[in-house]
């Protein structure tokens, strides 16, 4: 009994151990300050919060880049207006503030 | 003005929003107090065709793995069983793999209800609390005879998924709108599930964790979980089980004996 539980302690505390210093040796995809808000991006019912009164939030957008809804891209891609003049239909860009176009 | 029988109105404008093959209800009536049949029928189909869509937006997988007018024909029949409870639409669908498990016609696809599954958990593990993110430090100065008494603090967005297909392959093929090709459906699979931060994150591991992942997801300590694992596989591998938990972030901390929970 006492001899089992000690082969099992061994098991477990080098187990811990090791996947410990696999995971710190991970760098995370992206910090959390490396995110903004954006708004007026958002694919219709693809945005990730804000679509103003009466929903629910999360995928609620009714229409597709609509200035009240906002998505979360990395931190400084919101205001690149020449990397949106070439992924958004029209002289569309993102915006740090809620936009008035495109709402339902 | 409510009419006095407001309340049996109202119970029977609901059954009938469900029940396309009945009447529409009796008092309906136009502005001109005419019986307005028609008028409902749009509507009604208005209700469930919103649903339908709900639901594909919900099972994208689902839906590209059995086709448009498959999907759809499904999705309709869960509507009109299943109407919401919630006025929360991004819950919706919370049966909706039990349901493909249980209705004939989606068992032509038998790996369907857990491919269901995942994408359910997916949405239940991104409107998920925030979770914190694991502190390696943290088990630095423990104390190595109190690691095999610790307990894990999962992230309070980790869910996991077992199938008896590799339901984890058949998902990922699916959302990258490629073909099943090459795929061999007897191995089972576990998908994990858990949104570390912005996005949900999904992994696939070997069947043989379920049993130590459902023990330490009960709240078994470490050593309890490895002695029941061992039982039905000698072979368990502990580290590499935490391994792969701590990539996806499911462990928040390791919870050890003494309080000292750092």
């Amino acid at each position: 009994m006492s001899k089992a539980k000690t082969a099992t302690s061994l098991i477990v505390a080098s187990a811990v151990t090791a996947a410990v210093a696999s995971a710190a040796s991970v760098a995370p995809a992206h910090a959390e300050g490396d995110m903004e808000k954006c708004f007026g991006v958002s694919l219709a019912g693809k945005n990730d919060c804000a679509a103003g009164p009466g929903t629910s939030c999360a995928g609620t957008s009714k229409v597709d880049y609509q200035g009240n809804a906002w998505t979360l891209v990395p931190a400084g891609l919101c205001e690149n207006t020449e990397f949106w003049a070439k992924v958004l239909p029209g002289d569309r860009a993102g915006s740090l503030e809620a936009l008035e176009r495109d709402m339902s | 003005m409510r009419s006095p029988n407001f309340r049996n109105d109202q119970t029977s404008f609901a059954r009938a929003l469900f029940h396309p093959d009945e009447e529409s209800p009796a008092n309906l009536v136009d502005p001109s107090g005419a019986h307005a049949p028609k008028r409902f029928g749009v509507y009604r189909n208005n209700v469930v065709v919103s649903l339908i869509d709900n639901l594909a937006s919900t099972f994208p997988a689902c839906h590209s793995l059995v086709g448009e007018e498959f999907f759809r024909a499904l999705a309709r029949e869960y509507a009109l069983n299943f109407p919401p409870s919630s006025p929360l639409m991004i819950y919706y669908g919370d049966e909706f793999s039990q349901f493909l498990n249980q209705f004939k016609p989606a068992q032509q696809v038998p790996f369907l209800a857990d491919i269901a599954d995942i994408e359910y958990k997916r949405v239940k593990s991104y409107h998920a609390a925030d979770g914190q993110r694991f502190n390696p430090a943290s088990i630095a100065d423990a104390p190595q005879d109190t690691l095999d008494s610790a307990k894990l603090k999962l992230h309070p967005s980790f869910y996991w998924s077992l199938s008896r297909f590799p339901a984890y392959q058949i998902y990922a093929r699916a959302q990258a709108g490629k073909t099943l090709e090459g795929i061999s459906f007897d191995e089972a699979e576990i998908t994990l599930i858990c949104r570390p931060e912005w996005d949900v994150q999904t992994q696939s591991i070997s069947p043989n964790n379920k049993t130590a992942l459902t023990a330490l997801a009960a709240g078994f300590s470490l050593s309890t979980s490895v002695e029941i694992a061992q039982k039905s596989d000698p072979e368990f591998d502990l580290q590499a089980l935490l391994t792969q938990l701590l990539a996806i972030g499911a462990i928040e901390r390791f919870k050890f004996k003494s309080g000292a929970t750092k």
